[in-house]
């Protein structure tokens, strides 16, 4: 079905992150990773084109700005303008050719992270890339209103605010102080010791000598073109509503990719995508989890398919405004009487059999740091349900439910609809808790309405949604579960978990942040905000089988991350 | 919108046949013999008859699938049809010919409701606007004119904003596309009151005292009625068609409910994997279609006899 | 849906003069009066209608900034200034009142992604257009020819084989259609060797060569959008045409004009064929300002960026201006093809120029 139930962006599944340490990727594991083993390229010609089907159109290029903040346009960006920070298959993290090694903190207090930029990094009019690109970045993106900004005035306080429109100012909203020590050096002062700095200046950014005198700016300067490019390819034509082409970038100072042309098509509608690739009018397509969407791809002909898992993990969130959802015991009863390796074998075995049930909120399956909590509720027990009511002094009705004078465990179970994994997933659920006595009620809603407004809103008892994580970023334990967050749609509060996440933020060794984050999960399991249902694939990368050396890359960094390896075969034909 | 809501099909321009003209006693003679013209197209009867057994079948549920709709066979998901299970099953393991017969009968309920309401507004409207001419006329067909203007997609977008609810999305999808589906008719009452009022009998009625009501009901609606009728039939099938388009497109009627339209589109997906979820929800729906449409067609036909061959 | 007109020259009104005795009409000043009363009168009726869906829209109870403003790291000043810029902070008739003025002087505002609506519309427009434009053509012409040699033969074979197959394309969702449409194409150009048949998008991108390559390649990609919306269109015209064919050829005046002894063929091609295209020239031009923003589901299948994906698209995610911009041209393109019908129809028909 068409809408955007399933859009890849950002904008749907809310960005959450686990902390994660640089070092330890893993391999294939059963959370379903494949090995991407990325070692032995395959031989493979020089020139051709790909096409890719993409789902979503942007309608500028600035991927900082938040109406272009969009996955789909990261993928176009990415070859053109310089970012720092390259996650990899393994969830591990490099810095990308564009640095000249990894930043480095130079100064403990005032806490202080220096950067150099690869001198032969240069953009295609043959200025350098500098730190004043960075610069611009950190200005634009940094929430304060610098000199020589364009402003704005806050209706409601009468503030002036900043003009400039940047999707993420997340840790350079931080920032006291950026040093230029050389064109080529920078470094930047902290308030306080920020321990993700490797994760900032991770998305495309432009070019700041012509930027900053361009009409329309930051905000819209770049909304016809880049201009100017410092990645392995630049803009060849945007054929608006229909496809984005990207050709070889002349003056690329690194090593030279094999294809000459990337063809972005704009194809809205993924069940078409499959068809498409059959008749060879893409090549490559990566959509979202559908069963036989990815059965069918499957069964083409000259066609390469695999379906990883990444760090999106479906959960069951409660409102706690709800007064009887605020009884711990009737969220032990839910648990109990979930039948989560159920929903797993039916839902998710027919994309991977390594599919499995999710048991932390802080890790995914794939990553080392690991570990299964929770483990009585790890299998399903009507009896521990029913008990846990009982306690609680709840008493089952003549229709089956359970109730407390006039209370009935009645709950609103909603989900951002069509999406029919998702409304399948609802009437399991239904079923199973029916038998334990707990009435659910399904009432999904669709676009406009979103999951940012319903769950902003509270208008839920129940609701089931993904977040996505990446290696990178504020924990997603302090977004989702502290008390202020603006993300913890279910008003959950605990001081004790507040003061946890408080002291992780501030840790700087990657295995000591790794330990309390699971012992703050330890927590959540006791209190029980939401329930980890399980992973869900990224999505599913199809591609003919004419080209090589093209692998999968389930964070956002995307399947295109090693697109400079990518070429047709070099055997015969 | 063209292919969110197809031409109803052949129907007669808003001219009076002049069979129909006589009224009052020749009444019951006359759809008589309707009746009669209709029993003679074999394809219209043969029609009819599948439709009610398709209905029936539809309303007998359990009793026809053997399985509810929402039993779930453990260990025979996605299985295709079989002895056990005539249409296979879904993922969850739910049979298909339950949610087929599920879905039929939400997708009847809410055809019949638009045809019902588009029928009875646009009858009302367009006989007081034929009947009465002058402002009145005017005013109506403006707002006629309004409606048409209007995206249907756009009602639906706040019909379904604000209608949620287990069960209760198919009353707001049914009001919206009744929405759509009553000018037509209205325009076409209209035609046939204002060439009607102008004739000899209705100048003597009134010349016998006898009031607007009366002249309406009595005189003029009864040759109104065969192309309202067939225009009513016809619309079954379009609304069945539109809700169809609707789920399609993501508006349709909300989970848990079900109707064919949403059974198809699911299904789409499924074409060449799980073959039985697209075809067989997709079949009892064009079997339903087709025989709503031809019975409309053999109605006109029959209604309207200036279309039957000259018998030289 | 079918013939529509009011007021002065449609279809009722001509049989109102036949049997009132009116005279033959004189029409070089009556059309041009009746053109520019129904479209003064059309303005207040747009009018209302776009204050209707801009409150509609509006208020559907979404909140398009929701998202933005649970993402980590998006500072208050930006929901602030996006706020500010879609005029979210203004109660509901005072943004109408903005737009309207706008509208008036031809700006039709930016879209919810600062795109220039006016931009947007054009384009999308123009791909509707071609899609539409050579489907309606060809399915018309198809159903003329479908129809009246249904209505000539009419309980024959080929009469029971047209009836049966437009009906059941009548009766099947289209997006089912296209799906097996789509399906067929492929396997035709295994069969083929060649891709002649294209399932998504206008045409190849980057494509080079000269006028026939590209003109090639765009109808290869025309193909199979444009035969599913002929199918689906074609049914309807075909028995409508066949019903209109039917009446004429039982008129008294046919067959006056064969017991004078005119031959078959003459008759046919004079006087039957051209009073019975009437009623489907005014079919077609109704259905076709419908056609023009309710190609939704085909354009949606077969990855078309026209007008009605363009509806689908702002609806869920409440973009105002598109909405409003795309509901002025589709308005106007209904008022205008509702007016050349019912001045065709009144200008076509002989009844009235027979007086």
């Amino acid at each position: 079905m068409v809408r955007g139930s399933r859009r890849k962006a950002l904008i749907g599944s809310l960005l959450v992150l686990s902390l994660v340490a640089a070092a330890c990727g893993s391999d294939d594991d059963e959370g379903g990773t494949t090995a991407t083993s990325v070692g032995e390229a395959e031989e493979v010609k020089d020139g051709g084109t790909i096409s890719y089907a993409a789902e979503q159109e942007p309608t500028g290029f600035n991927n900082l700005t938040s109406k272009d903040n969009l996955l789909e346009l990261r993928h176009v960006m990415r070859h053109i303008w310089p970012y720092a920070y390259l996650a990899k298959p393994d969830f591990s993290v490099e810095p990308t050719p564009t640095l000249a090694g990894e930043a480095e903190v130079t100064s403990q207090s005032p806490f202080t992270v220096q950067w150099k930029i690869n001198p032969k990094a240069v953009w295609s009019d043959d200025v350098p890339v500098s730190s004043d690109d960075f610069e611009w970045n950190y200005l634009s993106c940094n929430g304060k209103v610098d000199p020589g900004e364009p402003t704005a005035v806050d209706e409601d306080s009468g503030e002036t605010i900043s003009g400039l429109d940047c999707a993420s100012t997340s840790g350079l909203d931080q920032v006291t102080k950026f040093t230029k020590a050389d064109p080529k050096t920078f470094s930047m002062e902290f308030e306080a010791p920020y321990v993700e700095y490797e994760g900032l200046f991770g998305d495309p950014m432009p070019p700041a000598h012509i930027g900053k005198t361009l009409p329309g700016g930051w905000n819209t300067g770049f909304d016809a073109s880049p201009l100017l490019s410092a990645g392995p390819y630049q803009l060849k034509e945007w054929d608006k509503g229909a496809s984005i082409t990207l050709e070889r970038n002349p003056k690329w100072w690194g090593p030279k990719p094999h294809l000459d042309t990337i063809v972005f098509r704009q194809l809205p509608d993924p069940s078409g995508h499959p068809t498409a690739l059959d008749n060879d009018e893409v090549q490559i397509i990566y959509p979202q989890p559908q069963v036989d969407l990815f059965d069918k791809v499957r069964q083409l002909d000259g066609v390469h398919a695999e379906a990883n898992f990444g760090p999106a993990w479906e959960h069951l969130d409660f409102n706690f405004k709800n007064p009887l959802l605020a009884v711990k015991e009737v969220r032990q009863a839910v648990a109990y009487g979930l039948d989560r390796d159920r929903y797993v074998d039916t839902l998710m075995k027919p994309f991977s059999d390594k599919a499995s049930r999710l048991d932390s909120r802080v890790f995914v399956s794939n990553q080392a740091e690991y570990e299964a909590h929770g483990e009585e509720y790890a299998t399903r027990s009507v009896e521990k349900a029913t008990a846990a009511l009982k306690k609680a002094g709840f008493a089952k009705g003549a229709d089956g439910i359970y109730a407390k004078g006039a209370d009935k465990l009645s709950f609103r179970l909603r989900v951002l609809s069509p999406n029919p994994l998702r409304e399948q997933l609802q009437e399991l659920i239904k079923d199973d808790l029916k038998e334990v006595g707990i009435d659910i009620r399904i009432d999904n809603f669709s676009a406009p309405d979103s999951i940012g407004k319903i769950g902003s809103t509270g208008d839920f008892d129940l609701f089931i949604f993904a977040w996505i994580g990446t290696p990178f970023e504020i924990s997603g334990t302090q977004q989702i579960f502290a008390s202020d967050s603006d993300s913890n749609f279910g008003k959950y509060a605990n001081k004790k978990v507040d003061a946890a996440i408080k002291k992780v933020s501030s840790t700087l060794d990657e295995a000591d942040r790794a330990a309390e984050l699971n012992k703050i999960d330890e927590m959540l399991w006791e209190d029980l905000p939401n329930i980890p249902l399980f992973q869900k694939p990224a999505g599913l990368l199809a591609y003919s089988t004419k080209y090589a050396n093209i692998t999968d890359n389930t964070t956002s960094e995307g399947f295109f991350w090693d697109s400079s390896s990518w070429g047709l075969k070099a055997t015969a034909g | 919108m063209a292919d969110l809501a197809p031409t109803p099909v052949g129907l007669p321009e808003p001219g009076v046949p002049d069979e129909l003209v006589e009224f009052g006693v020749e009444a019951e003679g006359q759809w008589r013999r309707v009746l009669r013209r209709f029993l003679r197209h074999k394809l219209a009867v043969a029609s009819l008859i599948i439709l009610l057994v398709l209905i029936t079948a539809s309303f007998l549920g359990r009793t026809v699938a053997r399985y509810g709709f929402d039993e779930y066979s453990r260990g025979e998901e996605s299985s295709p049809p079989s002895l056990r299970h005539w249409f296979g099953t879904d993922s969850l393991g739910k049979d298909t010919l339950a949610q087929v017969l599920r879905g039929a009968r939400r997708s009847l309920l809410v055809a019949l409701v638009v045809a019902a309401i588009s029928t009875t507004v646009g009858t009302l409207v367009g006989a007081v606007a034929g009947y009465y001419r002058g402002f009145v006329d005017l005013v109506l067909m403006r707002l006629t004119d309004l409606f048409l203007t209007i995206p249907a997609l756009a009602v639906l977008l706040v019909a379904s904003s604000r209608f949620g609810g287990e069960g209760s999305n198919w009353i707001a999808i049914s009001l919206v596309i009744s929405s759509l589906a009553w000018m037509y008719l209205a325009r076409l009452v209209r035609g046939v009151f204002l060439s009607l009022r102008e004739r000899e009998f209705v100048e003597a009625a009134r010349a016998l005292g006898a009031s607007d009501a009366r002249i309406v009901f009595r005189h003029l609606l009864p040759n109104a009625l065969g192309p309202i009728v067939v225009n009513a039939t016809l619309l079954v099938a379009a609304a069945i068609a539109t809700e169809t388009a609707l789920s399609y497109l993501g508006f349709g009627i909300a989970a848990p409910d079900t109707s064919l339209g949403k059974l198809v589109a699911e299904g789409v997906t499924a074409a060449s994997t799980r073959w039985w979820l697209f075809y067989m929800p997709g079949l009892w729906l064009v079997l339903i279609s087709l025989c709503i449409n031809f019975v409309g067609d053999g109605l006109r036909d029959a209604i309207d006899p200036r279309g039957t061959k000259v018998r030289a | 849906m079918g013939p529509q007109g009011d007021g002065g020259l449609n279809a009722t009104g001509v049989t109102t003069r036949r049997l009132s005795g009116a005279g033959p009409v004189i029409l070089g000043s009556d059309v041009l009066a009746f053109t520019l009363r129904r479209l003064v009168v059309s303005i207040p009726v747009v009018l209302a209608s776009s204050f209707i869906v801009f409150v509609l829209v509006a208020t559907a109870g979404g909140d398009p900034l929701a998202d933005l403003r649970l993402r980590p790291g998006v500072s208050e000043a930006t929901i602030e200034l996006r706020r500010q810029e879609l005029n979210l902070d203004k109660p509901v008739l005072e943004r109408y009142g903005i737009w309207a003025k706008g509208a008036v002087t031809g700006d039709l505002g930016r879209s919810i992604r600062n795109e220039d609506v006016g931009e947007l519309l054009v384009r999308r427009l123009g791909v509707t257009m071609r899609l539409v434009l050579s489907a309606t053509i060809i399915a018309v012409l198809l159903a003329i020819v479908i129809g009246s040699v249904s209505a000539l033969k009419q309980y024959s074979k080929f009469d029971y084989a047209a009836t049966f197959a437009s009906f059941v394309f009548f009766s099947m969702p289209v997006f089912w259609l296209a799906a097996v449409l789509k399906d067929v194409g492929i396997r035709a150009n295994d069969a083929l060797g060649r891709k002649v048949f294209f399932t998504v998008s206008e045409q190849t991108p980057n494509q080079v060569g000269g006028f026939l390559t590209i003109w090639a390649d765009r109808i290869g990609h025309l193909l199979l959008p444009s035969l599913t919306l002929i199918l689906i269109s074609m049914a309807g015209w075909s028995r409508y045409q066949r019903g209109s064919m039917l009446e004429v050829l039982n008129a008294d005046y046919i067959r006056t004009a064969k017991a004078k002894g005119l031959s078959g063929r003459v008759v046919l091609f004079r006087h039957a064929l051209r009073n019975a295209l009437i009623p489907v020239v005014t079919v077609v031009a109704i259905d076709f300002a419908a056609i023009l923003g309710g190609a939704v589901v085909t354009e949606t299948v077969f990855g078309w960026a026209g007008m009605g994906r363009l509806l689908v698209e702002a609806l869920g995610v409440q973009d105002v201006n598109v909405v409003q911009a795309w509901l002025l041209v589709t308005a106007m393109v209904v008022v205008l093809f509702n007016l050349i019908a019912d001045i065709l129809y009144g200008y076509l028909d002989p009844r009235i120029r027979r007086g």
